[in-house]
């Protein structure tokens, strides 16, 4: 499942990334990973804004992140058994 | 000067405001060339002398630069041009999030760079418990470290002796980046392998971890709260809203009647009429319509500066962003938008606030289209003219002409959103759009940074944008002033009017005759001025009792229902303000965005005001 997809207030894991050439990652992934958001990080969605089910607010490696609902679907996740 | 030094880091570390403690007062804001990104340089001074030059860069997450800031940013850290680059880069990292911002750290070093790093917020990071081990993370890092904080100044002298001393060490070296290691920034082995590499530096230099920030917690469960959080929001822009009419308010009756005593004393010297005239109604009221926008400028920029100091600004574009992105414009456009129902000048400088260009562009275009507050004297004397004040649905308290200027804010509003929902779907996209960002924390603003943003803000538009308004009001001045007739000036025999006899066949399928048309002249310089316009043109007594009835049944009389809707619709749209395209010149950096924002709003003007027309003398 994606972020948009996944519970609020549980530990979630980033699902491993599909191998792809580097040209196919577009820049709003790059800036994903360069906030934190990599295979095996430990998130937690904290928030969604009630309105339209969007942004999220996540929390990656102790900062707050927020994420419209097109950027929470480019991240895979998994919960933490 | 000795040298050019040039602060780089993430957003958010407390950049700008160790570059203001830095140069202290001695800065200003420029573009960098051919972008619309704020350069701001400034310099340290010792002994009353300028000494080294010190640039600001936009904050950058990574080299692997996604957004047009990070672009810039890059290619001065890269030496791309010669006139673009410094001898000297420090980098400042957020001591109370180290693990965010040592990324650059870890890539500058990879790269060659001598790296000299401000480690700042120290104050901040020890008060939270925290206890790194300096000198251990300046071995490991092969760095130079200067614990600073830009809050009270402690460390700022230390840092200025330390980049002396790196700026003697000479030039710095050409860095090359080649092709195949720009690859790799992107890819997630290469993320992952630094984040591991903060990770293991972390662990070995903390002595004691800081804890976290439980007020900042705290605060957003209030302020991010689906219900609490809009009501704040609501009325934090119902603030912003309230001062931006009511404070700026008296201070430019003030500025305005300032000049018009200093109009009035200049008179009682100068005999000679034409001359008087020129002094008075051009060169005179001219600055004083420069001056006038300064209040309203300073004061939003307080605001909004205040808000992004503090934190709220992010939070408030969290709120909004849903919203505001199905009209096509992202969250923080709410600031820019609502304040240019005051005027559009602070709210064309404030969408500075948007990070994405094309986003930003987007909001200046149809900025011009909301209500400001200088159609407010014209929709008065047209709607007096044009709507019997006449109760709606029998109710007392809904009348008639309340009902249409509120339809007149509607229609200017909409088709704002209408606008920028198309310029969306036809602008090229040049950088991705995206909410994505982190949440700044809160942190109490320094007065110092705000009263040098509103003194920037103020200089930019006076030296940017009023060399160019007092041009041209000088020029309408000297269009409706001659030629004279008997050593006097006539509105109806002036160069004004002959132009607006030249015009009137192109208007003439709105109803407007050679009057309306020269009336429509001087109002490029302000809107409001055509009221007193169309009084000259229809020889009306000014400042007299009843003025604005007299105008009201003249005008009627002498137009007619049809034209007079048709000029009604056409202030909605009309570009008709000189000051509004000086200063989106500045913000853009050139005449194309300009241009093409007098080119549409008066497409639709003219298309409206003709639809107006046709309905209403149908009607009528």
């Amino acid at each position: 499942m994606t972020i948009d997809e996944a519970p609020l207030h549980r530990k979630l894991v980033i699902a491993p990334i599909s191998d792809r050439p580097v040209q196919d990652i577009s820049d709003v992934e790059s800036r994903l990973m360069h906030l934190g958001f990599i295979e095996g990080a430990k998130i937690e969605i904290k928030l969604k804004a009630p309105i339209f089910h969007e942004p999220f607010l996540v929390e990656v490696r102790g900062r707050m992140v927020a994420l419209s609902k097109s950027e929470a679907q480019m991240v895979r996740v998994e919960v933490c058994s | 000067m000795i040298g050019q030094v040039a602060l780089v880091g993430m957003p958010n570390v407390g950049k700008t405001a160790l570059f203001n403690k830095l140069t202290g007062s001695y800065q200003r804001v420029a573009n960098f060339p051919g972008v619309t990104v704020e350069k701001k340089i400034g310099w340290i001074s010792e002994n009353g002398k300028h000494s080294i030059q010190v640039i600001d860069l936009p904050g950058l997450y990574s080299l692997d630069a996604t957004t047009l800031d990070e672009k810039v940013t890059k290619d001065f850290l890269l030496q791309k041009e010669k006139s673009q680059t410094a001898s000297l880069f420090i980098l400042v990292l957020d001591a109370t999030n180290l693990d965010k911002s040592l990324f650059m750290a870890f890539q500058l070093k990879q790269l060659g760079y001598p790296l000299l790093i401000a480690l700042n917020l120290m104050d901040e990071a020890e008060k939270r418990g925290m206890k790194i081990d300096i000198a251990l993370m300046a071995k490991e890092l092969n760095a130079d470290i200067v614990p600073t904080s830009a809050a009270t100044g402690d460390g700022v002298s230390n840092l200025i002796e330390m980049l002396k001393k790196h700026l003697s060490n000479g030039e710095l070296p050409k860095i090359e980046l080649p092709a195949e290691l720009q690859k790799t920034f992107r890819s997630p082995n290469y993320v992952s392998g630094i984040f591991n590499q903060i990770d293991s530096l972390l662990a070995k230099i903390t002595l004691s971890p800081l804890r976290p920030d439980s007020l900042g917690e705290r605060i957003d469960r209030w302020v991010l709260h689906p219900i609490g959080g809009g009501f704040i929001l609501l009325i934090v822009l119902l603030i912003m809203f309230q001062t931006l009419f009511s404070w700026s308010a008296p201070l430019s009756d003030l500025i305005e009647s300032f000049f018009h005593l200093l109009g009035e004393w200049i008179s009682l010297y100068i005999s000679q009429p034409t001359l008087k005239s020129f002094f008075v109604d051009g060169v005179i009221s001219g600055v004083g319509g420069v001056l006038v926008f300064l209040p309203q400028i300073m004061i939003l920029f307080l605001f909004t500066q205040f808000l992004e100091d503090v934190g709220y600004l992010g939070r408030a574009a969290f709120m909004m962003d849903s919203l505001m992105r199905k009209m096509g414009l992202p969250g923080k456009a709410v600031i820019p938008l609502l304040s240019s129902h005051a005027c559009a000048i602070p709210g064309i400088m404030s969408t500075r606030v948007i990070e994405n260009e094309r986003e930003r562009l987007i909001t200046m275009l149809v900025i011009p289209l909301t209500t400001c507050s200088a159609r407010l004297p014209v929709y008065a004397v047209l709607i007096g003219a044009l709507i019997p004040d006449h109760p709606v649905f029998g109710w007392e308290f809904l009348r008639l002409p309340g009902l249409v200027l509120f339809g007149l804010y509607m229609l200017g509003f909409v088709s704002a959103l209408v606008m920028a929902f198309i310029f969306k779907k036809s602008l090229p996209q040049s950088s991705p759009s995206m909410l994505l960002m982190e949440l700044p924390p809160y942190r109490i603003p320094k007065l110092k940074n705000l009263f040098l943003v509103m003194k920037n803000k103020g200089m930019i538009f006076l030296k940017k944008a009023g060399g160019i308004i007092l041009a041209i009001s000088i020029a309408i001045w000297f269009l409706v002033t001659f030629p004279q007739t008997d050593g006097k000036s006539h509105i109806e025999t002036s160069y004004a009017a002959s132009i607006g006899r030249v015009f009137t066949p192109v208007f003439k399928p709105l109803g407007f005759d050679w009057r309306m048309t020269t009336a429509l002249i001087p109002s490029i310089g302000a809107r409001e001025v055509v009221v007193s316009a169309l009084s000259m043109v229809l020889s009306i007594e000014e400042g007299t009792e009843g003025h604005e009835k007299n105008l009201s049944q003249a005008l009627v009389h002498e137009f007619g229902l049809g034209s007079l809707m048709a000029l009604l619709i056409w202030f909605v749209f009309a570009p008709q303000c000189i000051s509004t395209f000086a200063v989106m010149k500045r913000e853009t950096n050139g005449l194309a965005w300009p241009t093409l924002m007098v080119g549409y709003t008066l497409g639709l003007a003219y298309l409206f005001a003709f639809i107006a027309k046709e309905l209403f003398s149908f009607w009528s």
